[in-house]
């Protein structure tokens, strides 16, 4: 009988586990309890790795995250460590003092988790919903531009809104660029980036 | 990429003429010139390139003395003590044999013509086919049995050698041509292991004498070199290519690279966990694919330079046994190990 290494590098055939591999067949199958024995008290700990991009700036460095736990379990997971990802075109792994401090930036305290909306007159901002942010934003966005679009420049039609900007974020994909790009040039916004370059 | 940020040649020629007829300003001497180019900002001093190297050959020259070293520091209070000191001494009879090879008598690869239309359709550079008339195999098997030492052994390991040492020369041959197609006869798993170990010195001298330029992906999770399994993952801290992940070829030990967060066995990038036992090694854990169910021990030698793949594969085998229990198997090979 043979034990066949496919393609994949996993053994196939048989018995591998019964005759106790190359441990069993050379004389020292008794050391396998004591090797079981050694470990049998510890738990495995487990780590993801995640691919994303450094949010800061229109370089784009590719980053790992390095996070404890277990997505699919209840477990709750934690990113412990943000590192340059070795393999991305961009960056090879290196990452700017600001790419470097990811990991402060995702522990913040102040960070902004959810819309926030400070109502005029009052002094702190309180947790609001998407859909009160969203209807307020539109609105503020319709007064806006109906108070300052510019349709003619003398004869020349020119449809133009400059006193709004917009600012796309850095690690969307080509795809919700452009996306972007469409919708906030079709209303005929010119402060455009799609990229916070702080 | 770095060479975007060269400077290109000063085009300020101009200047130059204007003050070569200032006579207040003395000729530079020749190294001051030198001198200015070396105070030029050069990103290539910070390690950075556009692409990491796509595979290190082995140097076998210090591969299997540093195992041999690597399996004695691994040894004294593991519960495998006995196994890690057997196998040191297979890596000492290994590089023993291998120091007889330093003066270049071993064979020549296959010949340059071929090596190309191997590269062209996609073939590792080399087959079972350079063993041949199995000359320099058996010559090297016999030189890696007369260095061995296993006085202490269990039996079972010094019978196995007598019956490999007895063995007629087809049959060893027969049994050589198995192991580099990765395929172990059972009830002789024992001798495989000898058979192995001689292997691997002839195909890592091969392998070191190819040029790695000609190298070129394969599979994934086939070395380019021999077309073998890995035995584990690195992740290294060579200067071009800090941090990258490397696969160690179980037969040839070349090291090839292979994108991080990502099965070496299936491909897929979509459910990798890394699993450890902190309480042992947090530099060796397995990395472990949720889309096939496979895993390979992965290595931090950024951490601990010294972890060898095959040592410290032999060494963590409790994570093999705890990571089996979870339902994952395993997905590299050890030929000093198969279990």
């Amino acid at each position: 009988m043979t034990v066949q290494v496919s393609r994949r590098g996993l053994l196939k055939g048989i018995g591998v586990g019964i005759a106790g591999g190359t441990l069993g067949a050379l004389g020292f199958g008794d050391l396998q309890p004591a090797a079981a024995a050694a470990v049998r008290p510890f738990k495995l700990a487990q780590m993801r790795e995640t691919r994303n991009t450094c949010p800061y700036c229109s370089v784009s460095c590719g980053v790992i995250l390095y996070s404890l736990g277990d997505r699919s379990k209840n477990a709750k997971s934690a990113v412990m460590h943000v590192e340059g990802d070795p393999d991305h075109p961009v960056n090879r792994g290196t990452l700017c003092p600001k790419g470097s401090s990811l990991l402060d930036f995702i522990r913040s305290e102040t960070r902004t988790k959810y819309p926030m909306y400070r109502a005029a007159g009052a002094s702190e901002f309180k947790r609001v919903s998407w859909d009160f942010a969203l209807d307020r934003i539109a609105t503020l966005l319709k007064e806006d531009r109906d108070r300052n679009f510019v349709a003619k420049n003398g004869d020349l039609t020119v449809n133009r809104w400059v006193t709004t900007g917009f600012l796309g974020a850095s690690a969307t994909t080509n795809e919700t660029a452009w996306v972007t790009y469409k919708t906030v040039r079709s209303m005929g916004a010119l402060v455009f980036d799609n990229q916070a370059r702080v | 990429m770095a060479r975007f940020f060269k400077r290109a040649p000063s085009k300020d020629g101009a200047d130059e003429r204007a003050s070569d007829e200032s006579p207040a300003k003395p000729r530079e001497p020749e190294w001051a010139a030198d001198k200015r180019d070396a105070l030029k900002p050069d990103p290539d001093r910070i390690g950075i390139s556009g692409a990491v190297p796509f595979v290190r050959l082995p140097q076998p020259d210090s591969l299997f003395a540093e195992r041999a070293a690597r399996f004695r520091a691994l040894a004294p209070g593991h519960p495998l003590a006995g196994y890690l000191d057997f196998l040191g001494r297979i890596a000492e009879a290994q590089a023993a044999v291998q120091a007889l090879y330093a003066d270049g008598t071993l064979p020549a690869p296959e010949p340059e013509g071929d090596l190309a239309m191997r590269a062209e359709h996609g073939m590792p550079a080399l087959s079972r086919a350079l063993l041949g008339d199995g000359r320099p195999f058996l010559a090297c098997l016999d030189a890696l049995l007369a260095r061995l030492d296993l006085t202490g052994a269990p039996e079972a390991a010094r019978d196995a050698l007598g019956r490999l040492s007895a063995a007629p020369p087809e049959d060893r041959l027969d049994l050589a041509t198995q192991v580099f197609e990765g395929a172990f006869p059972v009830e002789r798993m024992a001798e495989c292991v000898f058979v192995s170990a001689a292997l691997q010195v002839l195909v890592a001298g091969q392998a070191a004498r190819l040029d790695a330029k000609v190298l070129k992906p394969v599979a994934d999770g086939v070395c380019p070199a021999c077309g073998s399994a890995p035995t584990a993952s690195l992740i290294v801290a060579w200067t071009p290519a800090d941090k990258a992940r490397y696969l160690s070829c179980s037969l040839c030990g070349t090291l090839w690279n292979h994108v991080r967060i990502r099965c070496t066995a299936c491909g897929s990038g979509e459910d990798v966990t890394y699993y450890g036992l902190d309480e042992v090694s947090k530099d060796v854990q397995v990395e472990a694919c949720g889309t096939c169910h496979s895993y390979l021990k992965h290595l931090h030698q950024h951490r601990d330079p010294a972890l060898d793949p095959v040592a410290d594969d032999v060494a963590s085998y409790g994570l093999d046994l705890k990571i089996a229990e979870d339902g994952f198997r395993k997905a590299g090979l050890n030929l000093l190990f198969v279990s």
